[in-house]
């Protein structure tokens, strides 16, 4: 256990990382506690910034997670807009962007992950815009504002939720999506269908299968993209949401192992019993498939692994073993999932498909690994302590709608 | 413990709460959730003092905006 003289540096102030600090107070933790994060402002939430941020229902102010108030009290030194360039493993140290170099005897890695970018985009064109950090938002509400055609590239969670806002807004909307349905990576035909169809109500159009080989620039200013069949759109705001990548240069710099994340054992700990990882950028083995690596990009992921390594850290057993939670708001209809599922595992449909209100639940070899609810938080609500007890209802009893799901969970 | 000039009052709309929970980690002696789909629920909506704080993270906290904390100016007792 570290003990009062001793020094945790949290280098990443996400959502994760403040998390991991504020959970250490929390658990008892006295000794030094650093939380390094590039960005300049207060730790934030990202989840509204493609939401209620740019409908114009919070601002900046209510994004915040913690005011600096709350620094002091807890005594976290937070350094904001400040990078980590190096970490040295055998001193333990770590070198800052600004120069000195600081000390650990437990590093966090909560270094999240960056927005992927199209091959063929030119960083200073205006009116092309990705969207993750506030400025980003508060840049892509600025340009929505006035927008009239918008194009936006990639049909998943970040995508279809700005498509909705901008369709809202009156502007004609076209998604491009690569591959042949809507989120395709992470839900069941049926869900992307649905979503589909609410979208495409709002007056959203979709051209699936479908790469943008270029964009094409007006004096500077975007004009329009160009398909790779030839055909050209014409665009005065084009948002690129094609997906992420892991933060994970530092670690790989610093010899740790990273494949599609830095990889951690089941208490988040890397190779190096001195350094741990959480979040986004972290590759950890997932509980409910035999701890098959996986990386999450969700709130819950990074709030509940804070938690786990803070609970490590001051003397608790530390496994990480919750059932993973996503929510998505769209074309105002709210997707929840609970679980992971891949793209072959069966699904079987709880409720009509065709109506806005059902439930899939999916299936690898018989056994239930993902329950996506569209407008069913009772049924969302019920896939989470199904998977957390390892429940697993026949298909037939959960596709009767009037089997009540609490019985499988009572009699399971 | 911070004396605070105003009261707090405590509300939650439930057809936006998203069930993540992260309010009742800040306090469940204010949050709670239902059993039956994880919806936030008030176990109190004028909680004590010591507990604003609290209160006032987990209006921050919470992923879908969902809960409301009106600060009420107390009548001045001196004058």
């Amino acid at each position: 256990m570290l003990g009062k003289e001793s020094t945790i540096v949290i280098v990443g102030a996400g959502q994760g990382g403040l998390q991991a600090a504020s959970s250490l107070r929390d658990e008892g933790y006295e000794g030094r506690l650093l939380l390094i994060g590039d960005e300049c402002c207060s730790p934030y939430q990202r989840p509204p910034l493609s939401k209620g941020f740019l409908s114009g229902d919070f601002d900046a102010a209510d994004v915040i997670l913690e005011l600096p108030e709350f620094f002091v009290q807890a005594e976290i030194q937070h350094l904001a807009g400040e990078r980590v360039t190096s970490i040295d493993r055998p001193t333990r140290q770590l070198t800052l962007a600004s120069g000195p170099a600081v000390a650990y005897d437990h590093l966090i890695l909560a270094t999240g992950s960056r927005n992927r970018m199209l091959p063929c985009q030119d960083l200073d064109l205006d009116g092309v815009l990705s969207l993750r950090t506030l400025d980003d938002a508060e840049a892509l509400k600025d340009r929505m504002a006035t927008a009239k055609h918008v194009v936006v590239v990639g049909a998943g969670f970040l995508g279809l939720e700005v498509a909705s806002m901008a369709a809202v807004r009156g502007a004609e909307v076209l998604i491009v999506e690569a591959t042949e349905r809507t989120m395709e990576r992470v839900v069941s035909p049926e869900v992307s269908q649905a979503f589909r169809r609410l979208h495409e109500r709002n007056g959203v159009r979709f051209s699936f299968s479908s790469q943008v080989v270029a964009i094409h620039a007006d004096a500077g200013r975007v004009s329009g993209v160009e398909l790779q069949d030839g055909s050209r759109l014409s665009a005065d705001l084009v948002l690129v949401a094609i997906g992420v990548v892991p933060n994970t240069d530092l670690a790989e710099s610093a010899g740790l192992q990273v494949q599609n994340g830095i990889v951690v054992n089941p208490v988040l700990g890397t190779r190096d019993v001195a350094i741990s990882a959480i979040g986004d950028c972290a590759a950890f083995p997932y509980a409910f498939d035999n701890g098959q690596c996986i990386r999450l990009e969700s709130v819950q992921n990074a709030v509940d692994q804070g938690r786990c390594i803070a609970e490590r850290l001051t003397g608790g057993h530390g496994r990480y073993d919750q059932v993973p939670t996503f929510w998505s708001e769209q074309a105002s209809s709210r997707l929840q999932i609970a679980g992971v599922a891949r793209r072959d595992d069966t699904a079987v449909v709880r409720g009509d498909p065709e109506s806005d209100k059902f439930s899939v639940f999916r299936y690898r070899r018989g056994r239930l690994v993902c329950v996506e609810s569209i407008n069913s938080p009772a049924d969302h609500m019920m896939g989470r302590r199904l998977l957390m007890n390892k429940c697993n209802p026949t298909p037939l009893k959960v596709a009767g709608v009037s089997c009540d799901l609490r019985q499988l969970l009572a009699t399971a | 413990m911070a004396n605070h000039d105003y009261k707090l009052i405590v509300s939650v709309n439930q057809d936006v709460c998203v069930g993540a929970g992260l309010c009742v980690l800040s306090t469940d002696e204010v949050f709670d959730q239902r059993d039956e789909d994880g919806v936030v629920k008030l176990v109190q909506n004028e909680p004590p003092e010591e507990l604003y704080e609290k209160v006032l993270g987990a209006v921050r906290k919470c992923p879908s905006k969902a809960i409301k904390a009106e600060q009420i100016p107390k009548e001045n007792k001196e004058a």
